[in-house]
């Protein structure tokens, strides 16, 4: 059944598709009162028009969920290039932030194809932040204040680099799945594009050498933009990409690094060529989630923990673990029993307190 | 006197903890408080803060557990003390409640060359702990100036900061794993939560109220090798602040960059310009940070500068805007020196003078004057605290200037800046000021803070960067987090149902 425009009783102007209710957000401010006016209606977050699919049938009101759609609230709402911070709404893309970033002359870091083409409310609300980046940091980590919804109003903290006012409240609704209202925007921290780059494939006897050679690059005090570990037919190599400032100083450290652990060097070609095939570039395709993380391992369990698998990747390699990932998509990590429940008290708490 | 407490609850604390248990008055006075000079002023004007009924020390976290459920039951609130040293009222002790030591978790659980992972207790001593990992070739890199005087736990608990932060980061990054006992006497491992929120960024900061945290698994690092000093005269502030800005946005990651206001620089220039003794300005600058003498005569001349801030604030505003920048650039020889060179060229960019490696070696030198014992100025009627704050590039000099206008008419008022991150830095105020009386000095003191934050928030600044907010910040958390204070109020309720753990501390129960 297609989309009509209907009143809903308590939002008034709405669509309904006979069955559920569509409700888009014309400002991350309006999100409370949307909130607000549903009560203790169920609803739920989309990004984008809602599916031609989404439960239609001729019950009208059978469930009752409201689609409280995002999508619209995509716009980067300032960029400051001296405090290294963009304010962007939920409902822009990666990919579009990436975009408006491009024409200042900075960039969020490497983003990941299949990240691309997600929103940033999407991806923090479910928790998908990571980013395997030595040098720019995880996504999570450059998220430097968030503006949440709760029918009482919109949160809203300091945008500073670092605070100790208690608990990163902040940080609540990222991985809550929108049980902890509606992420309305973010201040995500941005870098200077770096036109200084270059790409290094190192090959390896087993898993073990090659970690012992990231660790060993690591310890140079080396960042490179992203690094992977992957198999390639019987040996495994460690690529990576390395951004200036001074770049041929930073080559010049790696190779002294690389030389010390008697390790075959090949420029360019191979990293070069994984970083188009994983990277988002202005202008290039997003594409959906191809490669997915199956476990993170603890740093010295990582052989064990590629084991059998035919091709895996290994993304986000630091001294204590890393995350493995396969070519398909895979459940998200399962969240243990007793901290789930903790979890629903919190939400049950927060729902409870914002009725109040 | 040995205090009322409930029969039942002594004889549950004497099954969990045996003798190491006390309510004799001295221990009760010595776990009162920390070091929160307003404390300090409260006890001056008579009026001293409230004794714990009991202080008890397990030495396990299966006691902490015994005990958090025993208070759970008897509704008895519980304040976690680690060294002691907060300076924010956030050990101070709640009227009917057991300060919980512990310092006798002192154990090094783990270490893990090949994951470069340290497991280790909460009532593990900074400075010892630190030393142990050097036995081992590694170091946390975090060395706050309290290191001396606080515990691991302490550190992860107000979200604390060392002078290396702009190197290895705030505690907050450098915690793969806590181990928590909650309001409810569970014992869990961050760990173990898997996908869903991310617990250990929720309980880092909670100053004992979601959980008593009894053990921290940290990321460690190699020592490192080598180590390059630099001091830079720069010709303004606003020159020093974008050559922090440039280096940080680069990507280096320099251990140290710290540059000084016109006033601190002209009082850390005269202690650290290679002379013993230092003169009177570096001398002025010890007696500030409660480590230098202070004679009859000196006490009489500081409380007469002090009683006229306005004055002082405005001769100091007619300083030169020199300030001196002290770097300290470590890791690999290469890296160190390729750190150093780069803010180099950015300094000379900037028309910095080169002050050669002294200002940074002396720096390294007297990091740690910074006394546990509070100032001495407060024996001769003035007081003294420091209050640091945090924003992004372009908010510095104007929260900078908005600060000291706020308080220029109560108290004299310097600052430096440090931790330096990409996105900006924390300003770290220091203030000194004195009155007639206690109760009037108690007064000025309390206006000083509020002005201090009112200006904060006004200004859009985060009011705390690595001291906490316990009770000295409590009045301006509802305008800091907004809506964001429900997030809180819903932890509490799902991590302490009792809410016995901490009460009152960061947020006024009222408040939420």
């Amino acid at each position: 059944m297609s989309w009509r425009s209907a009143r809903h009783p308590r939002l008034g102007a709405a669509q309904t598709n006979g069955a559920r209710w569509w409700v888009r957000a014309a400002t991350p401010e309006a999100l409370p009162g949307i909130l607000a006016a549903l009560g203790d209606a169920p609803w739920r977050a989309t990004f984008g028009a809602p599916p031609a699919d989404a439960n239609a049938n001729a019950n009208a009101g059978a469930d009752g969920l409201c689609l409280i759609d995002l999508g619209g609230l995509d716009a980067v709402r300032s960029v400051e290039p001296d405090n290294g911070v963009a304010h962007v709404e939920a409902g822009c893309t990666w990919s579009g932030l990436e975009r408006t970033l491009a024409g200042r002359g900075l960039t969020v870091g490497p983003i990941p194809r299949w990240l691309a083409g997600r929103t940033v409310g999407e991806t923090l609300s479910d928790g998908w932040t990571a980013r395997p980046s030595p040098r720019y940091g995880r996504l999570r980590d450059g998220v430097l204040a968030l503006r949440t919804a709760l029918p009482t109003g919109l949160t809203g903290c300091a945008v500073a680099p670092r605070r100790a006012t208690g608990p990163d409240l902040g940080r609540l609704p990222t991985g809550a799945g929108h049980r902890a209202g509606l992420i309305a925007d973010a201040h995500i921290r941005v870098w200077p594009q770096n036109t200084e780059r270059a790409w290094r494939r190192l090959k390896l006897r087993g898993w073990n050498e090659a970690r012992a050679a990231a660790m060993a690059i690591f310890s140079e005090g080396l960042r490179p933009a992203w690094w992977c570990l992957r198999r390639d037919r019987r040996q495994v190599a460690l690529e990576l990409e390395m951004h200036g400032p001074r770049l041929n100083g930073q080559l010049e450290r790696l190779d002294a690094v690389v030389d010390g652990l008697d390790l075959t060097v090949h420029r360019d070609d191979a990293a070069a060529a994984l970083a188009a095939e994983r990277f988002w570039q202005p202008g290039g395709e997003t594409e959906p989630l191809t490669m997915s993380p199956i476990a993170a391992v603890d740093g010295a369990d990582l052989a064990a923990g590629v084991k059998g698998i035919a091709k895996a990747e290994v993304w986000d390699l630091r001294p204590e673990g890393a995350t493995i990932y396969v070519p398909r998509a895979a459940d998200p990590p399962p969240v243990d029993d007793d901290w789930a429940a903790l979890s629903a008290r919190v939400f049950a708490a927060l729902a409870d307190g914002s009725r109040r | 006197m040995v205090t009322p407490i409930p029969r039942g609850l002594m004889d549950g604390l004497t099954d969990i903890v045996g003798d190491r248990l006390s309510t004799t008055p001295p221990d009760r006075t010595a776990y009162a408080r920390d070091l929160w000079p307003r404390s300090q002023l409260d006890r001056l004007a008579g009026d001293p803060p409230e004794r714990p009924l009991a202080v008890v020390w397990p030495t396990s976290v299966e006691e902490v557990a015994a005990l958090v459920t025993l208070c759970a039951r008897e509704r008895v609130p519980i304040v976690p003390f680690g060294a002691g040293s907060g300076v924010c009222g956030g050990a101070r002790a709640v009227p009917g409640g057991l300060v919980i030591d512990l310092k006798r978790l002192k154990r090094i659980r783990r270490i893990d060359r090949a994951a470069m992972v340290v497991e280790v207790e909460a009532g593990f001593m900074g400075e010892r702990f630190e030393r142990t990992l050097e036995r081992h070739g590694l170091t946390l890199g975090h060395f706050p100036s309290s290191i001396l005087c606080s515990t691991v736990g302490g550190w992860v608990a107000a979200r604390s900061a060392g002078q290396c932060s702009s190197r290895y980061g705030k505690i907050e990054d450098m915690v793969v794993d806590l181990e928590v006992v909650t309001g409810d006497g569970r014992i869990r491992r961050t760990s173990q939560a898997g996908g869903g929120l991310d617990w250990n960024q929720l309980f880092i900061g909670s100053e004992g109220t979601l959980g008593l945290i009894t053990a921290v698994t940290l990321r460690v690092h190699r020592q490192p090798e080598a180590r390059a000093f630099r001091g830079w005269r720069m010709p303004t502030m606003a020159a020093g602040l974008d050559v922090m800005r440039q280096t940080m946005q680069a990507g280096l990651r320099p251990a140290v960059m710290r540059m000084y206001d016109p006033v601190d620089t002209l009082l850390v220039g005269s202690k650290d310009d290679g002379k013993s003794g230092g003169g009177q300005l570096g001398k002025l600058k010890a007696i500030l940070a409660g480590t230098g003498q202070l004679d009859d005569l000196k006490q009489a001349a500081t409380r007469r500068a002090l009683a006229a801030p306005r004055l002082l604030n405005f001769a100091i505003r007619q300083l030169p805007e020199t300030s001196l920048l002290v770097t300290v650039s470590e890791g690999s020889p290469g890296e160190a020196r390729q750190t150093d060179e780069a803010i180099a060229e950015y300094a000379l960019a900037a028309g910095a003078l080169d002050l050669g490696e002294r200002p940074g070696r002396a720096w390294m030198a007297h990091r740690y004057d910074v006394s546990y014992k509070q100032s001495k100025l407060y024996r001769s009627g003035c007081f003294v605290d420091t209050f640091e704050v945090a924003t992004t590039w372009a908010g510095i000099e104007p929260l900078y200037d908005a600060v000291r206008r706020a308080v220029a008419a109560e108290v004299l008022v310097m600052a430096h800046f440090s931790h330096v991150y990409p996105g900006g830095c924390s300003i770290y105020f220091t203030f000194a000021g004195t009155a007639r009386d206690p109760g009037r000095m108690r007064q000025r003191y309390l206006r000083t803070w509020r002005e201090a934050l009112d200006a904060t928030v006004a200004r859009g600044g985060a009011i705390a960067h690595h001291h906490g907010a316990g009770l000295s910040r409590r009045s301006h958390m509802v305008a800091t987090h907004g809506e964001a204070r429900r997030y809180f109020a819903a932890l509490k309720a799902a991590c302490d149902p009792a809410g016995i753990l901490n009460p009152g501390k960061l947020f006024a129960e009222e408040a939420l």
